[in-house]
């Protein structure tokens, strides 16, 4: 199956309580996944809809699900 | 006498073959609609459906209701192409009350379909006493329920609805909400997307039938359909583990 870069940019705050000041340090970690369409696809979709329902109280019967899936999916391949 | 008398004749028919060519031009009608959504929102919404303006265009015998693209329907905006197909920006609805014809015409991944519906195929129910005015007609609400099916089990059943007024007589509306004794002037296929009248003219547009590589039933249609949800689902429950990995990464709301 054809695979595509997913990366997503974690920031995570570490916080050092130092004996005479206190420091405070940043790090950027990168986590790269190797995910296919279909799952970047579905994640799109599932985003998509979750937000579509929050802003307008409505949600999507199966086949707009779908073709919002499919269009996500046609983007990634 | 008898040049005059031809050349008279001519004249008359020229005279009369004008009048029923106008006639039949301003014959047509053309109603522009939008789309929204049932529930108003001061939120914004990422598929906004603002943009969005469609056509019915209408004479004795026959209707095209369709989207207005106004924008490159290659547009790599992918917000714009989910906005016009989730509000069936890519569907041409058709109906021809003299050859008892009625389909909508899509594009399903590169192969374009004719698919047929019966020509009554909503069972509207008028309610007399539930009315308002739109764009100045009194309009009243007709409903139906609305069932699709895959391999003949009832999958969804929506709510329709139409407002339709008595004040302009033809059973024509938009996305194929018609067969009422009135233009439909507001409607809703689902209950959710909500197609409402802007502007009624006349009109010396054509209707186009729209043509398609093959024409098939709303049944067959149908399946075709759910069989792709099927197989979406059966891609993400393959997938499943790596989606709930991938969703832990997405940033909390």
């Amino acid at each position: 199956m054809k695979k595509m870069i997913f990366s997503a940019v974690a920031l995570v705050a570490f916080s050092f309580a130092g004996m005479a000041n206190e420091i405070e340090e940043e790090k950027i970690e990168t986590i790269t996944l190797k995910l296919s369409c279909a799952t970047i696809a579905a994640i799109q979709t599932m985003v998509a809809s979750e937000a579509h329902c929050n802003e307008t109280g409505n949600d999507w019967d199966s086949w707009t699900y779908n073709f919002v899936y499919e269009t996500y999916y046609a983007q990634c391949s | 006498m008898k040049k005059i008398f031809i050349s008279y004749i001519f004249l008359i028919l020229f005279i009369g073959c004008k009048t029923t060519k106008q006639n039949t031009i301003n014959d047509k009608t053309i109603v522009m609609y939008k789309v929204s959504e049932s529930k108003k929102t001061d939120k914004p919404i990422k598929f906004d459906p603002s943009f969005l303006t469609f056509e019915l265009i209408y004479d004795k015998n026959e209707s095209i209701f369709h989207l207005v693209d106004k924008l490159d329907d290659n547009s790599n905006n992918i917000d714009i192409k989910i906005t016009k197909g989730i509000y069936d920006g890519y569907i041409k609805f058709y109906k021809n009350n003299l050859e008892k014809q009625k389909f909508f015409n899509v594009d399903e991944k590169g192969l374009i379909f004719n698919v047929e519906t019966d020509f009554e195929n909503y069972k509207w129910e008028i309610n007399p006493n539930d009315t308002k005015e739109i764009s100045g007609f009194k309009c009243y609400k007709a409903t139906a329920k609305t069932e699709r099916k895959h391999n003949g089990k009832t999958q969804d059943i929506f709510q329709s609805y139409a407002w339709f007024t008595y004040e302009i007589p033809t059973s024509f509306g938009p996305r194929g909400l018609d067969g009422l004794p009135g233009l439909v002037l507001e409607g809703s296929f689902d209950g959710k997307k909500i197609f409402y009248v802007t502007s009624i003219n006349k009109t010396n547009r054509n209707i186009e039938k729209p043509s398609a590589q093959k024409t098939i039933s709303y049944e067959e249609y149908s399946n075709l359909k759910y069989d792709a949800v099927l197989e979406m689902k059966k891609a993400q429950q393959e997938n499943a583990a790596e989606i709930e990995q991938a969703k832990k990464q997405l940033p909390k709301k």
